[in-house]
This record gives structure tokens, sequence and C-alpha cells, in this order.
């Protein structure tokens, strides 16, 4: 009978396990062992942020010349023959408004060349909306841009990313609802020609529909129209 | 000419927050994150495969690759670097075993890591000369031969103990304890390394 791999056999394992090179019979019965013991799960993550930081030692290099164009037209053709799903676009939009409390975003401050973000995204959890320039607001020294998170959770929150030629202003943000209604949602303060905004949704409202930043005399520079 | 306009905003966000933009689709975001990381990446790439044309292969997969999981990661876990080059290391090892069976020379690849300039590699692929690179090399050097060489086998060759055992011809449990002895060391070494004024 073949004795039960436990903690001794998964010691003996776990630095290959770490780093990738155990296999075969082997590799299956470690990793069933650490879904049982966290004693071993601590011993082999400890082996694995040993492989992690000396492989981050690892010298850089300058890649080949266009390197970084071929790269991204890899992704942009593995983009196209197959779509993210769905779901994980709107988890990866979640992870960014999650992050939004403690991260200062920039986005491009041009609407130009830049339409890869959905227009809006009608999922639960979270819509992402682009923020764009309005017909009638802006200069072209306030070209605003930037992308808008709507996440509906009790209560429900907005994160907002700006970007713009202004190195340091601020701008007034303003929620729609779908009863048409408006209501001031605070400011956004521009640093270097970016910042972030956050604002929480009172419960039980109407649902947003846009978000709106106006300029100083209170018309709307741009908007984010959420599907 | 207003010098300010030159740098891209989206050079600013954070690397958590630019593999969020890379999730949703944003290409400007792409290009930022591939610009952000292309040196880190290529660099392990071509550590491990001793290739030019190949690394630069593997290392755009490494992105594609992390544009397709970029929901998987998980902040709490580690760094977008980390997490990124974890990627760029198994796909090239994947790589050299199906392109270079035999195991590498680890004294070719300890050469690598310190040179400065990859042996056949061009003007553009010539390794960047800096702190890092040397933090490396110098605590490779302060491990026993037998234990760097296993460490670089295992690391950077991508060989198992038992390969590394018939290899070196010795005892799969020397090889397995040279690897783990080794490993850990080099990490206090690189951490050392690291924290030298």
């Amino acid at each position: 009978m073949t004795p039960a791999y436990g903690c001794t056999e998964l010691h003996e394992d776990a630095v290959e396990l770490a780093l990738g090179i155990l296999g075969g019979r082997s590799r299956a019965e470690a990793l069933a062992h650490l879904d049982r013991c966290p004693d071993c799960r601590a011993l082999v993550n400890e082996y694995a942020d040993a492989v992690d930081v000396v492989v981050s030692a690892t010298p850089t290099a300058r890649p080949p010349r266009g390197f970084a164009r071929r790269a991204v037209r890899r992704l942009a053709r593995a983009s196209a023959r197959a779509p993210r799903p769905r779901r994980a676009r709107v988890l990866a939009a979640a992870a960014l408004v999650a992050l939004g409390l403690t991260l200062v975003v920039e986005l491009p401050s041009s609407p130009h060349g830049t339409p890869q973000v959905p227009a809006a995204l009608s999922a639960p959890g979270v819509h992402v909306a682009r923020l764009a320039p309005t017909a009638s607001g802006p200069t072209s020294s306030e070209q605003l841009g930037g992308v808008v998170f709507v996440h509906n959770t009790a209560p429900a929150w907005v994160f907002m990313t700006v970007s713009g030629d202004e190195d340091s202003s601020r701008y007034a943000c303003q929620l729609v609802r779908a009863d048409g209604t408006t209501v001031s949602a605070g400011s956004v303060a521009m640093h270097h020609g970016a910042g972030t905004w956050r604002w929480d949704v009172p419960a039980g409202a109407s649902p947003i529909t846009a978000v709106n930043v106006l300029g100083k005399d209170g018309a709307v520079l741009a908007r984010a129209t959420l599907g | 000419m207003d010098v300010r306009r030159s740098r891209r905003p989206e050079d600013a966000l954070s690397d958590e927050a630019l593999l969020a933009s890379l999730g949703v689709g944003d290409q400007q975001a792409a290009a930022a994150f591939v610009r952000r990381f292309q040196h880190a990446v290529y660099g392990l790439a071509f550590t491990i495969v001793g290739d030019a044309a190949l690394a630069e292969d593997v290392a755009q997969e490494a992105f594609a690759r992390a544009w397709r999981h970029a929901e998987a990661f998980d902040g709490r876990r580690g760094s977008v670097k980390g997490w990124l080059l974890v990627i760029t290391r198994n796909l090239a090892i994947d790589a050299l075993r199906l392109h270079r069976p035999a195991p590498a020379d680890p004294d070719a690849v300890i050469a690598l890591l310190g040179a400065g300039t990859a042996s056949g590699a061009g003007p553009d692929e010539r390794a960047v000369q800096n702190e890092q690179q040397r933090s490396l090399r110098r605590a490779l050097e302060q491990l026993t031969l037998p234990q760097r060489r296993a460490v670089v086998l295992s690391v950077f060759g991508g060989r198992s103990a038992s390969e590394i055992a018939e290899s070196e011809g010795i005892p799969l449990g020397t090889a397995k304890t040279r690897i783990r002895d080794g490993l850990l060391r080099l990490r206090g070494l690189v951490a050392a390394e690291v924290r030298r004024p």
C-alpha cells in the first residue's frame, strides 16, 4: 500500500513545488496536501517568496528596437481574436475601483485614440463609462477625459479618474439620476493634469445615469453616460 | 515646447491601476504596461533562454498572458512586477525545454547575469548596466559553487531536483538540499544587497 502523502513528503517537495518544477503525481499529491495543511502552505509560500525575490533581481535588458510596438500589436490581435469575457472586464474594472481610494490615477487628456474602454458596461456590480468632453462645454485648453466606475453595492459609490491640460485646478462633480434630477457631488482636484474622485451614493435613491464634470461657470465640461 | 506634454499621463498610473486598465481593454494602458515592464520581462526571458529572438517571443507572450489573466492578479499576494515575472519565467522555461532539451550550463547563465553584455546580443539586446545586475551577481558569488549551480539550474534553467542530481552526479537528496539551502540563502543575500547604500 502506498503511504499517504503527508507533511514529511511535502517538506521534501516544497521547494520544487514553489519553483514550479515538481511534476506528475508528486505535484498533484502536494497540491492536495496543501489544501488541508496551512503550515505546509506557509512553507511553500516562503519558498515562493524566495523565488520571487531572486527572479525580481534578474538584470533588466533593453529589448530589440520596436519591441513595445510589436507587443502591443500582438495584444490587439489577441484581443480581436478572443475578446475577453465580459465578466473579466467587469472584474478588472472592479479591481480598479477597489484601488481607487489609494491611487493617484491619470488617464489621457484627449478622448481621441482611446476608444478601447467600453462606452458602458451594463452588468451587475460595476458600470464603466468613459468621461468625454461635451460639445458645448470645453475649450481646447480644457479638454477633459477619464473613466467613471459605478459600483452598485449598498450603498453604491462612484469612482472617477480625470485627466486634463490644467496643471492644478478643481472641477465640481454632479450626478445625474434616472428621474432627471441632478445632485452636487463634491469636486475633483487636479494635480499635474490628473485627479481622482470618489462619491458615495445614498441608498434608495434613483439610479445614476450620468456623471458630469463642471466648469467654474457651472457649464458641463465633460460627461460620462452610463448605459 | 511644453516639456510636460511629452510625459504620457498613463505612465503615472500605479502598477495595479495600469494592470486594471489593461483588464478593461485600454490600448494606451496596454502600451504603458509594456513600456513599464519590457526591460524586466525581456531581461528575464533573455537570461533564461539566451537567445534574442526567442526571448522576444517569450516576452511578448508574457504580456499577452498578463492581459488574458489580468483579473486573476491578487495584489495581496505580491506585486504586479513579481506576478508578471512569474508568468515570464514559466513561459521561458517551457520554451527552453522545447528548444533546448539539454540542461543549460549554469556558468553561462551566471555569466549572463553579470556580464552586462549578453553574449551574442546586438546593441539593442545589450543588458543594461545597473546596480540590480551587480546585486544578483554578487549575491550568487557568495553561495558555495554547488549551491550556486543548483540554484541557477532550478530557478533559471527550470530543472527538477532529479535532473540536477543526474547532471551533477549527486544523490537526489543532496540536489534538493542544495536547491533549498541555496535559494533561501540567496534570498537573504539579495535582500541585503538591495539594502546596501
